[in-house]
């Protein structure tokens, strides 16, 4: 078995219009680079320039936030699903 | 890029109902849909339960996601409500938009009477861009 990784609209140019991708289980920074090897220009709009997850990415492990996980360092486990998604917020807050 | 969005009657009242249901704190969902056309409504629970800022609940945000993917449709609007300003993004609105393809659907709720909607576009170099040009959408309720 293998971990099913969701990608979002906004991202599949980046990796040939794939609406999912099949990777290694492990941790998931490992699981991100791995598809980073392969589509480097998914890697590039994940991460931030302080090599963290861009701040407006959020990435789930089975319906779970990783910032509320253990971030890059979060097991994902065969089975598991990956959900990358952009941020969605907003609000009349002015600042 | 269509400057036209139509949303079947039934969906429009289902958003302005549940705008009015999260009142008064600002209510968010998603539409579903393709072609410019709306099909199907997820109305979202508020995790931010406040009336300035909204942010979709994370569960029900990722089956609304999936189930739009397994119907082979597009987030066609991202909708919420501003409960005491006109409908028009904020600066919050526009610095936290990341979806460049949807429309921002914003229902202003301070005539509860009359609510009044409005569609935008939030177009940016970069989808993870903090600041985009705004381009005003038509509504069709059909």
């Amino acid at each position: 078995m293998s971990v099913k990784v969701n990608i979002p609209a906004v991202l599949r140019s980046a990796v040939g219009g794939n609406k999912s991708l099949e990777a290694e289980s492990g941790q998931l920074r490992d699981v991100l680079a791995g598809l980073g090897e392969q589509y480097p220009a998914l890697k590039e709009q994940v991460f931030g320039p302080d090599g963290g997850l861009h701040k407006f990415v959020n990435i789930y492990i089975n319906d779970e936030d990783v910032r509320y996980l253990e971030k890059l360092d979060s097991k994902v486990a065969d089975g598991d699903t990956v959900a990358i998604l952009p941020a969605v917020a907003g609000g009349s807050r002015r600042a | 890029m269509p400057l036209k969005l139509t949303i079947p009657r039934e969906i429009y009242d289902g958003m302005i109902q549940h705008c009015r249901d999260d009142y008064p704190n600002e209510a968010c969902g998603f539409i579903g849909g393709s072609d410019g056309v709306g099909t199907k409504l997820y109305n979202l629970p508020n995790a931010a339960a406040s009336p300035i800022y909204y942010r979709p609940g994370d569960k029900e945000m990722i089956a609304a996601i999936n189930d739009i993917d397994e119907r082979d449709e597009e987030l066609v609007a991202i909708f919420h409500s501003h409960v005491a300003s006109a409908p028009i993004p904020s600066p919050t609105d526009r610095r936290e938009a990341h979806y460049p393809d949807a429309v921002y659907i914003i229902v202003s709720l301070m005539d509860a009477e009359n609510p009044l909607s409005r569609g935008w576009l939030i177009k940016k170099e970069d989808w993870r861009d903090e600041t985009g040009d705004v381009i005003e959408v038509d509504l069709v309720i059909s």
